[in-house]
């Protein structure tokens, strides 16, 4: 297994990683950071295929994906903030409004 | 169709006017209505048997056609037929009279005559069926007109539960009645009377489906007849009005068992093992309720037991396989039973409801002519000599008597001791109510009309009549029924003298306990044999026990509320299941985004 075939992998187990961390953790911060790590994963596949298909395409998108992340963090910072505030927990099960 | 469904239909018709319009008539036009059909299918009864024979079968329609059965809704008069409808119109027609006075007054007048010709009409398709089914028919309805005037007072709660009481112990006789048509239907292919006859006493019937099916007849026999252990119900039938208690729970219907057995005689000879058991629980009723009689202090009591007691004789003449004998002394015992009752009602009439025998006396000066009748309806009761109810009650004895077997010198023992127990009850009846004594009330008596003391004289005269002549020997020729008995010559001077001397033993007994105030009452008789009691604490404690512990806590818990409360659980449980998958829960539904993506892509790159 080569080096471009191990960062593919790697990218893909820290993204599942992450998704799995996103759906098992109850904690609402827990499952940002897996979400960022499942991101990062993602942003490691997309050089990773950058590399393998010989062009940049893939790395640009892996730059995009950082910003649209760090955006996204400082407004999902901000709500978890609100949330403490406002119900004084930050256990995923109590917010479920969406219960049909 | 023929005069005979005009016959039939004539008081059912009075029945539909009284009962849809009755309300609102006048109670003199209600009487004229109720009286007018059962009188009008008298005459005309009376009119076609007199200018021409009009025997024979008239079908109205085909009721039910199998493969091999067919029944037709079909009436059939004959001699046996023509003489049982002529003591039920005859009779009822008296009886009908009788209640225009007796029912003076009543609120529900109306109701009462259209039960009373609802009664007329079941009761002659009773009689008059050609089969089994026609006759079940009329079998129910004269136990559900019967119902309805017994619990005719309903607002007292002992009356109508005296009809529900009547109506289930007939339940169960029925049972029996609708199982021996069965029977009777699948082995024979046929529940027409005379075909089931004339069948049974061909050699390829089988023994066995004959006994069980008479066997089963018998019990429904048993219940319209008030036999042992089923007659229970007829004493208590006595809270209706007493036209009703002479007209059905003495002269007809509870006659019906046994004329549906004199129906089906050559059936009943063909089952031998079971006319023995007839003639046991013929014999034991007798036995039974001529001492209970003796106890009871209730005058229409004591006449109930002495009509469960007099329809055993008729069973033990049936068991003994004296059918002409039994229809003879249904005969008698129609007119001079309906007398007594009729009496016992205008003496209850006119004592403003008093029913204690203890509590009456010195009748005889105040109610001259109602004494008379009392008086020959008990002579008749008591086999006293040139009555007819002498003729048959002798003949029974004799019957009984001259029977081969060898349990029939104790049937006639015992029988003959009801005949003294009978005379004894009824002549101390008959001196308490009538003979002076100081417990006699002082008040005046109430009026009796004459269209109240026309039927008690007319039926006490024929009971007389109806035993005089040659009345009983013409009736033997002309109903035919099978003889298998011949009476041993002995038999015609000793059962007469042995039954005569018990009897009058007893009279004088009675006299000397009424006039001397003894009172050596066994307690076991006051209760009646524990009958009721029987019933009470062993029948009914266990069902209600059975009830409670079984069906409340185990049939109801564990299995009707268990099914209903699972079928619950079943259904929250599976909306519960599929609420899980809208559980508001993001995570859960991002797991599912993930499966269902996981699923794509399997199938995307594998197939």
């Amino acid at each position: 297994m080569n080096q471009v075939e191990l960062l593919f992998y790697g990218g893909l187990l820290i993204v599942i990683i992450g998704l799995l961390g996103v759906i098992s953790r109850k904690n609402l911060l827990s499952i940002l950071m897996f979400q960022e790590l499942s991101l990062n994963g993602v942003n490691l596949v997309l050089v990773a295929g950058s590399i393998l298909h010989h062009n940049y395409h893939g790395a640009i998108l892996s730059f995009i994906t950082f910003i649209v992340t760090a955006a996204e963090m400082a407004i999902a910072i901000l709500i978890l903030l609100l949330l403490i505030k406002k119900r004084k927990t930050l256990d995923v099960t109590f917010y479920s409004e969406l219960k049909g | 169709m023929s005069e005979l469904f005009l016959i039939l239909f004539f008081p059912l018709v009075g029945f539909l006017i009284n009962g849809l319009w009755g309300s609102r008539l006048q109670e003199k036009s209600c009487a004229l209505i109720g009286c007018a059909f059962p009188l009008l299918s008298l005459f005309l009864l009376t009119y076609k048997t007199a200018v021409s024979d009009f025997y024979g079968v008239s079908i109205l329609f085909t009721w039910v056609s199998f493969e091999n059965l067919t029944i037709d809704f079909a009436l059939k008069l004959d001699h046996l037929s023509l003489l049982m409808s002529f003591i039920v119109l005859g009779i009822g027609s008296l009886i009908h009279i009788y209640s225009t006075k007796y029912m003076h007054g009543d609120q529900s007048f109306a109701r009462y005559f259209s039960y009373l010709n609802l009664f007329l009409f079941f009761m002659l398709l009773l009689v008059l069926a050609n089969n089994l089914l026609v006759m079940f028919i009329g079998w129910e309805g004269v136990g559900l007109a019967s119902y309805l005037l017994i619990g005719f007072w309903y607002k007292e709660n002992e009356n109508a539960s005296s009809g529900a009481k009547a109506f289930i112990v007939n339940r169960i006789g029925d049972i029996g009645f609708l199982l021996g048509i069965f029977i009777l239907a699948f082995h024979f292919q046929t529940i027409n009377f005379d075909e089931i006859n004339r069948a049974a006493s061909t050699a390829n019937a089988s023994a066995t489906m004959i006994n069980l099916s008479a066997l089963f007849l018998f019990i429904g026999a048993c219940g319209k007849s008030a036999q042992l252990p089923l007659h229970v119900w007829l004493p208590d039938a006595m809270t209706g009005p007493t036209p009703v208690s002479a007209l059905i729970h003495a002269a007809t219907m509870v006659t019906a068992g046994i004329y549906m057995i004199v129906r089906l005689h050559p059936l009943y000879m063909q089952a031998t093992a079971v006319l023995p058991l007839i003639a046991v629980i013929g014999t034991l009723t007798a036995l039974l309720g001529a001492l209970v009689a003796t106890v009871q202090s209730d005058i229409k009591r004591v006449l109930a037991y002495s009509t469960v007691s007099q329809l055993g004789y008729m069973f033990a003449a049936l068991g003994v396989g004296a059918f002409y004998p039994a229809m003879l002394h249904l005969f008698t015992h129609a007119f001079f039973k309906a007398t007594l009752f009729l009496s016992a009602g205008a003496i209850i009439h006119a004592l403003h409801g008093e029913q204690d025998i203890y509590k009456m006396g010195g009748l005889a000066k105040k109610m001259p002519w109602n004494m008379v009748a009392f008086l020959l309806g008990s002579l008749c009761l008591a086999g006293v000599p040139l009555t007819s109810g002498f003729i048959s009650k002798e003949a029974i004895l004799m019957h009984t008597y001259s029977h081969s077997h060898s349990y029939s010198q104790t049937l006639t023992i015992l029988l003959l001791i009801t005949a003294a127990l009978t005379a004894f009850y009824i002549s101390k009846t008959f001196f308490l109510v009538f003979l002076p004594s100081k417990n006699g009330s002082e008040k005046p008596l109430h009026a009796i009309a004459f269209a109240m003391s026309l039927p008690v004289i007319a039926l006490a005269i024929l009971s007389i009549v109806v035993g005089l002549f040659h009345i009983p020997a013409f009736m033997e020729n002309y109903l035919n029924l099978a003889k298998s008995i011949t009476i041993k010559e002995e038999a015609h001077i000793l059962i007469p003298a042995l039954s005569l001397s018990l009897s009058a033993f007893a009279i004088a007994i009675a006299y000397l306990i009424t006039v001397k105030q003894i009172k050596i009452v066994p307690k076991i008789l006051e209760q009646k044999f524990y009958f009721d009691h029987l019933y009470e604490k062993v029948l009914l404690s266990t069902l209600r026990a059975f009830c409670k512990r079984v069906l409340a806590t185990i049939f109801e818990v564990k299995i009707i509320e268990a099914a209903i409360w699972s079928m619950r659980d079943l259904v929250l449980f599976s909306s519960r299941r599929v609420t899980l998958l809208t559980n508001g829960q993001i995570q859960w539904y991002v797991l599912l985004i993930l499966m269902a993506l996981s699923l794509l892509m399997v199938w995307w790159f594998y197939v």
